[in-house]
C-alpha cells in the first residue's frame, strides 16, 4: 500500500522479464519444452495481474479526480457565499470594523482597545421626530436613505470612517487608522461638514416633493481629542466603536448647534483656524467633563481654502459648470455664504473676455499646479485619499 | 482501538470502524499511520469490514486515495465482505463512496 499507484510489480517479476530477454537474444535452443511452458505461464500471469492493476489505477485516477472536483466545486460555492456575506456585512458595519474583520484583526476580546487622537463628528436632522409622524413609512425610508447615502458619499470622499447611523443621526470619525495626524483629521472633518451642508439643496427639493412639512436642515458638532476605540459589548455581541468624554463633547456640540450650522470645540478650532472662518459661541458644560467647553461656529471656508470643497462651480477649459443651487427659508447662513462664493466665481468667469479668460485660466492653472506640488511634498505622510485629492485640486480653479 | 489527530478521530469498536471530523493530512506519507490502523482493524475484525463515515465531514484527495487503495487491497485478498455507511448531508460522500463499488463490486453501501 505504500506505492502511489496500486500496481504490484516486484523483483521476481523483473527477473522473469530479464530471463525472457536473455532467451530471445540467445535463442530458445537451450530451453526444453516444459521450461518454455512454465516460463510462458508465468509471463501470462504477470500480464493478467498488470492488466488488473492498470484497470484499478485508471479507476483510482478517475475516482480521485471526481472526488477532487466535488471538493473544489464545494469550495468555490462556499467562497461565493462568503464573498456575498462580506458584501452584505459591509453595509451593516462601520468601515473600521469591516476592515478589521476582513483583514482578520478582529479578535472580539475585551483587551483590544486603543487610545487614539480623533476628530469626532455628529450630525442629525432638525425636527426629524416630527417628520416621522407626518409622512408614510415608505416615503420616509426613501428620503432618509437618499440623505444618508449622500452623507456617506461625502464622508467617503474625505476618507472618514462612519461609526454608525442612529436613525437620522450620523457619527463619523477621522484619525490614526486612516493615517491622518490630528491636524489633517480635523481639517478633513470640517471640510466634509461644509460639503455636507452645501449638498443639502437638491435633497431639500426631494423632501418637499415627498410631502414633508418640515424643511431638511441639519446640525453638526465636531470635537477633537483622545478617545478610546475598541470592542465594547457583551460576550455574545460586540461593537467596534468609540467611547470617552471627547465623544460626548462632540455629541453635545451637535445638540447645541444652530439649524444648518456647525459647532466645534476650541480643540478642533485650533487645528483648523487657518482654513475656516468662525465665530466664538461661548462655553457649554458637558456632563462628566470637568471644564466648560469653549465653542466656535464655523461660518465658512477662508478664501484660500474654498477650492477644497467639491464646488458647485467647476471651471473647465472652455467655460464652467454650475450645479443646481436652491435657496429657500431653510437655507442656512453657512450654505448661503458658500452659494454666494460659487456664484461670484461663476460671474467672474462670465465677465472675462473669452480669449483673455482663457489666458488667465491657463496662467492660474500653472501657478495652482506649482502651489499644489509644494503642498503635496509637504504632505507625504498623508493618506492615499488625501493625495488623490491634492492631484484633483491641481486641476481645479475657482 | 483509536487513532486521532488534528480535527479527526477514527475508532474501531465492535467490528465497525467509525470516522469523524475532518481529514486533511498531506500526502501518502502522512496518511500511512491511518492506513496501518485500518490494516490492524482488518486483522482484528476477521472477514467482515464495516466502515461508518457518516460523521466524516471532509476528506481530501490523499485521504480518499488511501481509502480506495484499502478497498482494492480487500478485493485482491478475497473472501472479505465490506459495508460502508455514509451521510446524504455531506456533499462529497454520495459520489465518492459510490465509486468504492468500482473497486469492490460486492461492497454494500448505505447513504442515510
Amino acid at each position: 500500500m505504500d506505492n502511489e499507484l496500486p500496481v504490484s510489480f516486484d523483483d521476481e517479476d523483473r527477473a522473469r522479464l530479464e530471463r525472457l530477454r536473455v532467451l530471445l537474444t540467445d535463442g530458445a535452443a537451450s530451453l526444453d519444452r516444459d521450461g518454455a511452458l512454465d516460463h510462458g505461464r508465468g509471463l501470462l500471469e504477470l500480464a493478467d495481474r498488470l492488466v488488473e492493476d492498470l484497470d484499478d489505477a485508471g479507476l483510482l485516477y478517475g475516482s480521485i479526480v471526481e472526488h477532487s472536483t466535488t471538493l473544489e466545486n464545494e469550495l468555490t460555492e462556499t467562497n461565493d457565499k462568503i464573498t456575498q456575506l462580506i458584501e452584505k456585512m459591509k453595509r451593516y458595519l462601520s468601515d473600521q470594523l469591516y476592515r478589521r474583520i476582513v483583514g482578520g484583526q478582529a479578535e472580539g476580546t475585551e483587551g483590544s482597545h486603543q487610545r487614539q487622537h480623533l476628530s469626532v463628528f455628529f450630525s442629525d436632522i432638525v425636527g426629524f421626530t416630527n417628520i416621522t409622524d407626518t409622512i408614510e413609512p415608505e416615503t420616509l425610508s426613501h428620503i432618509l436613505n437618499r440623505y444618508l447615502n449622500e452623507m456617506a458619499r461625502i464622508c467617503g470622499r474625505w476618507g472618514g470612517a462612519i461609526d454608525k447611523f442612529i436613525g437620522d443621526a450620523v457619527m463619523v470619525y477621522f484619525g490614526d487608522d486612516d493615517g491622518l495626524d490630528p491636524r489633517q483629521a480635523a481639517r478633513a472633518c470640517v471640510r466634509m461638514a461644509l460639503e455636507m451642508l452645501q449638498s443639502l439643496g437638491p435633497l431639500r427639493k426631494e423632501w418637499e416633493e415627498a410631502g414633508t412639512s418640515f424643511p431638511l436642515q441639519i446640525r453638526i458638532g465636531i470635537n477633537s481629542g483622545f478617545c478610546t476605540a475598541g470592542n465594547f459589548g457583551s460576550d455574545e455581541r460586540m461593537d467596534y466603536t468609540l467611547i470617552g468624554g471627547n465623544v460626548n463633547v462632540a455629541s453635545r456640540l451637535e445638540g447645541q448647534a444652530p439649524p444648518g450650522g456647525i459647532l466645534v470645540s476650541a480643540a478642533t478650532y485650533r487645528l483648523v483656524e487657518d482654513i475656516v472662518e468662525a465665530e466664538p459661541r461661548g462655553k457649554i458644560k458637558v456632563k462628566g467633563v470637568a471644564q466648560p467647553i469653549e465653542t466656535f461656529e464655523i461660518i465658512g471656508h477662508r478664501e484660500e481654502d474654498r477650492t477644497e470643497t467639491e464646488a458647485l462651480f467647476t471651471p473647465e477649459d472652455e467655460g464652467f459648470t454650475l450645479r443646481e443651487i436652491r435657496v429657500g427659508e431653510a437655507t442656512s447662513d453657512v450654505e448661503r455664504r458658500m452659494y454666494r462664493e460659487n456664484l461670484e466665481a461663476a460671474l467672474a468667469a462670465l465677465a472675462k473676455p473669452r480669449a483673455a479668460a482663457k489666458t488667465k485660466v491657463a496662467k492660474k492653472k500653472a501657478s495652482k499646479k506649482k502651489a499644489s506640488k509644494k503642498k503635496a511634498s509637504k504632505k507625504k505622510a498623508a493618506t492615499k485619499k488625501t493625495s488623490k485629492k491634492t492631484s484633483k485640486k491641481s486641476s481645479r480653479r475657482r | 482501538m483509536k487513532i486521532e489527530g488534528d480535527g479527526y478521530a477514527i475508532e474501531h469498536a465492535e467490528g465497525t470502524t467509525s470516522f469523524s471530523g475532518s481529514l486533511r493530512l498531506n500526502g501518502t506519507a502522512e496518511y500511512q499511520p491511518i492506513a496501518d490502523f485500518l490494516d490492524e482493524s482488518l486483522e482484528a475484525g476477521g472477514d467482515a469490514v464495516q466502515w461508518d463515515l457518516s460523521r466524516l465531514e471532509f476528506l481530501n484527495s490523499s485521504g480518499i486515495n488511501m481509502l480506495y487503495k484499502f478497498v482494492i487491497g480487500l478485493r485482491k485478498r478475497g473472501n472479505v465482505t465490506m459495508k460502508v455507511r455514509g451521510s446524504s448531508e455531506i456533499a462529497w460522500q454520495a459520489k465518492s463512496l459510490a465509486n468504492m463499488k468500482k473497486f469492490l463490486p460486492g461492497l454494500e453501501l448505505e447513504i442515510a
